[in-house]
């Protein structure tokens, strides 16, 4: 099975132009975050004249601080991405656990877990997300625990539905019949085959997150002592940006957001291409 | 010829007969002219005019029929025991309720339902009069009963610290009463009494036994110049009527008013330019200067502004690390960027403060005092000799026995300012780092109200900002903050925030007691220069920006208004003087 999957990617891999553009767009930012101190024209938390239009000097000018706009959506790009993937990777990692224990023995912890996830799915997220890191000492670990306490559900769900699925074919019943080990069944021959949603879930749970902590920081809610795109916004919009027509200050942290966003979703699309004849599993 | 000599002399009487009765007709449609006419479906009623060679009456004055107040504060409460919401606070104004006096625009304490006061000599002794007149909005006459009772019930239930040595009222009629203090407080407690010290009608509050909590129909009535009529929680309106029985001060020329609630200064600026709001009123809390763009190209609408009496201001933790040390102080304070920190703070408005705190529109200010600036060679020299050096090459100072320490800058818990302070502190950070200093934000205790408690109540800071209303600033001043609570509340201020706990300075202590206790505006305007002098000297705190604020109004309808300093132009006298064009 695993040898007719590879088969498979191959041949669709090149056709999917989705995920090549979202490969692309992740790709930049990738190189943006990871260069960020070669690429910025100044420290980002260096204070200067503030309300500077964009210049030469200052290609996206200044803020109210002056600290050039520019470097901060560079810096930016790091905290953005970094709470973007660490919550999709706790988000990804426990609900696959869940969903391995819940799929797999079925029964007691299935109707255990099943019960969690109905009600976390329940709560209303974004209120939670809000309150907990309004309540929690503020910085990354806050915003990523609090998003990925309600975040995990979806991914949960669905990989639970296809390990039932996987658990009733045969080459599992096989591997219990000769008693081979729980723990290598789920590593060896069920997490292979959830690979794909896997990988799609956590390209899509990426951009949530980034679309919270966005959000979070908008709302004065983020880490204070560093840049994100959202706390970027954040200040523009308190000190009137908009009213005062100062675009380059407001508009370039939306189309980053937007940007990276996109890009993720449409590496997400990875899963959905590789099914047979391109048509969406989960 | 006789007869044509009648007939003429008839016609000629009947003429003249006919000529009296038609110059009578005409007066009589004369005077009906000058009567008023009734409020048409527009906003003012028409004047009274006089005419003719009769001695000219005085004008009647054009009212308004209804004033449309925009404010930021939400109609949570009617209570006028309550001060946190829209209506509370438009209350400082006397609206539903009547203070007994009222700052006019040189912040002189003047009568409000008051017809007088005297302070004695010794300021033991206050001779008050009052109206026999006033009403109750429920139709009850407020009599000298009421007046015995508010002052009962302020010191005995409201614990108002300026009247705990009030130990008799003495009644000298049904318009007069003495109160009798056992220490000087009387001046104190006049010039204090700026924003709450309203009437309280004795038949409402006295059977209630918690008064905080009391949200009663009948507790939003008091003997103010306006009862409220209704409030529409939906539209976060709420409308007011004249009370002609309490027009203390003369006719009220505002027959009603509708005080429309905003979620905020930017839709209420827009409501303001769209004209659906006359003017705002949002205590403390004047218009942004980052929001003026809205409405600086409406010819229409004035700024409305003013010199600010409150401040932004940081308050050193003096009780440990380098702050204990003059010279480190010194030099924390030059290395801030001054021109920033006033760029954040008031935009191209803001002023450099001086050294004494207090800006220049409070009483007493002392202008010839040295004004900060930043100078990072100063700073660094004056760091190097006290032995703050970097001995272990890290870029960062130690103290001059060489143990390494941070420098912690933080903040009020302050929902409406905390960007502000987010950025001043932002600001702080960076200069104090830029000569060398290890200074960092601490973002934990601003996380709630209780963790900024508890820092606090520890003194745990180096540098705390905060700032200073305009109520407390007109006699109180900023350096109420920066005394400790036991020496503020002895003043008879009541309680407040721990943040001067941390500083132990008998001679500003006892200033700021003369202060308090002053008994005549010589005293008092002595103790605010000797404040300032050693604010200047010892640098346990500074202010972070003298301050203009803007309170907007439109001048298109009415005139007559006084923008007054700090307060804008809703304020006692308002609906006294405003009238339509």
């Amino acid at each position: 099975m695993t040898t007719d999957k590879k088969k498979g990617q191959k041949k669709t891999f090149s056709m999917n132009g989705a995920m090549k553009c979202g490969a692309g767009i992740v790709g930049f930012f990738l190189l943006v975050a990871l260069f960020a101190k070669q690429i910025a024209p100044y420290d980002p938390a260096q204070m200067g004249v503030p309300y500077i239009k964009p210049c030469a000097e200052h290609l996206l000018g200044t803020n109210d601080v002056g600290q050039d706009i520019f470097s901060e959506l560079i810096y930016g790009t790091r905290v953005s991405l970094l709470i973007g993937v660490f919550t999709a990777m706790v988000v990804t990692v426990f609900a696959t656990m869940l969903s391995l224990i819940s799929g797999y023995y079925k029964g007691i912890p299935d109707k255990l877990i099943t019960a969690l996830t109905n009600i976390t799915m329940g709560l209303p997220s974004l209120a939670l997300t809000v309150l907990l890191v309004a309540y929690l000492n503020p910085g990354k670990t806050s915003i990523i625990i609090s998003i990925s306490l309600t975040a995990w559900t979806g991914t949960s769900r669905i990989l639970r539905s296809r390990i039932i699925q996987l658990a009733e074919m045969p080459f599992i019943k096989i591997e219990k019949a000769i008693g081979m080990n729980d723990f290598v069944i789920m590593t060896k021959h069920l997490l292979p085959n959830l690979k794909d949603i896997i990988l799609s879930r956590a390209a899509l749970a990426v951009s949530s997150a980034m679309m919270t902590e966005a959000g979070l920081s908008f709302l004065g809610l983020g880490d204070l002592g560093s840049k994100s795109w959202g706390s970027i916004l954040h200040y523009a919009f308190y000190q009137n940006g908009v009213v005062r027509g100062y675009y380059w200050w407001y508009l370039p942290p939306i189309l980053c957001t937007s940007l990276a966003v996109t890009g993720f979703m449409l590496l997400g699309y990875y899963g959905v291409q590789k099914m047979p004849g391109g048509k969406k599993d989960a | 010829m006789k007869s044509t000599k009648k007939i003429v002399s008839l016609l000629l009487v009947l003429s003249l007969t006919a000529a009296l009765l038609a110059g009578c007709a005409g007066g009589e449609k004369a005077q009906t002219s000058e009567t008023p006419a009734p409020a048409s479906a527009g906003e003012t009623a028409a004047p009274a005019e006089s005419g003719g060679k009769e001695p000219a009456e005085p004008a009647a004055k054009k009212h308004i029929k209804n004033l449309v107040v925009g404010t930021t504060s939400q109609p949570t409460d009617n209570s006028i025991m309550q001060q946190s919401s829209a209506v509370g606070k438009f209350n400082y104004n006397s609206i539903t309720y009547a203070n007994l006096f009222y700052p006019d625009s040189k912040g002189e304490m003047q009568p409000y339902f008051l017809t007088s006061y005297q302070i004695s000599e010794d300021s033991k002794r206050l001779d008050l009069t009052f109206p026999t007149t006033a009403v109750w909005h429920d139709g009850v006459p407020v009599t000298v009963d009421d007046v015995v009772f508010t002052f009962e019930f302020r010191r005995d239930r409201m614990k108002t610290k300026a009247l705990e040595n009030l130990t008799e009222i003495k009644i000298n009629g049904p318009d007069s009463v003495t109160l009798i203090f056992s220490e000087p407080d009387a001046y104190y407690f006049v010039q204090n009494s700026t924003l709450t010290t309203f009437m309280i009608p004795k038949h409402i509050w006295e059977n209630v036994e918690d008064y905080t909590a009391y949200k009663g129909e009948d507790a939003a009535i008091g003997c103010g110049p306006y009862r409220l009529v209704s409030v529409d929680k939906d539209a976060n309106i709420s409308y007011f009527e004249a009370v002609p029985e309490n027009s203390f001060l003369g006719e009220l020329t505002v027959d009603s008013i509708t005080l429309k609630s905003y979620s905020s200064q930017d839709s209420m600026l827009m409501a303001m330019a769209n004209g659906e709001i006359d003017l705002m009123y949002d205590y403390a809390n004047p218009v942004s200067n980052t929001l003026l763009d809205i409405i600086s190209g409406n010819k229409d609408i004035d700024m409305g502004a003013s010199s600010y009496i409150g401040c932004n201001q940081v308050t050193l933790g003096m009780d440990h690390g380098p702050n204990q040390d003059h010279a480190f102080r010194e030099a924390a304070v030059k290395s801030l960027n001054w021109k920033l920190i006033c760029q954040l703070c008031n935009g191209e408005y803001g002023q450099i403060p001086g050294s004494g705190i207090i800006p220049p529109a409070c009483k007493g200010h002392d202008d010839s005092l040295w004004k900060m600036y930043q100078d990072i060679d100063e700073a660094n020299a004056i760091l190097d000799k006290a032995g703050y050096l970097d001995k272990n090459g890290d870029g960062l100072r130690e103290m001059p026995d060489g143990s390494p320490f941070t420098y912690k800058v933080t903040s009020q818990y302050a929902t409406k300012k905390q960007e502000l302070f987010n950025r001043i502190a932002e600001v702080l950070v960076s200069s104090l780092r830029a000569v060398g200093v290890d200074a960092f934000f601490d973002t934990e205790s601003i996380a709630s109200s209780e963790a900024n408690k508890m820092m606090l109540n520890s003194c745990d800071f180096d540098m705390y900002i905060g700032y200073t209303t305009s109520g407390v600033a007109t006699y109180r001043t900023a350096f109420w903050y920066m005394v400790p609570r036991d020496i503020a509340a002895l003043g008879g201020a009541g309680s407040g925030n721990e943040w001067g706990k941390s500083y132990h300075n008998e001679e500003l202590n006892n200033t700021y007691l003369s202060l308090t206790g002053a008994t005549s505006k010589e005293e008092y305007l002595s103790a605010v220069h000797k404040l300032q002098s050693i604010a200047s000297r010892e640098l346990f705190g500074f202010a972070l920006c003298w301050e203009q604020c803007f309170f907007p109004y439109r001048t298109d309808k009415y005139q007559g208004f006084e923008n007054i300093d700090s307060v804008g132009v809703v304020h006692a006298e308002t609906f006294y003087t405003l009238t339509a064009k």
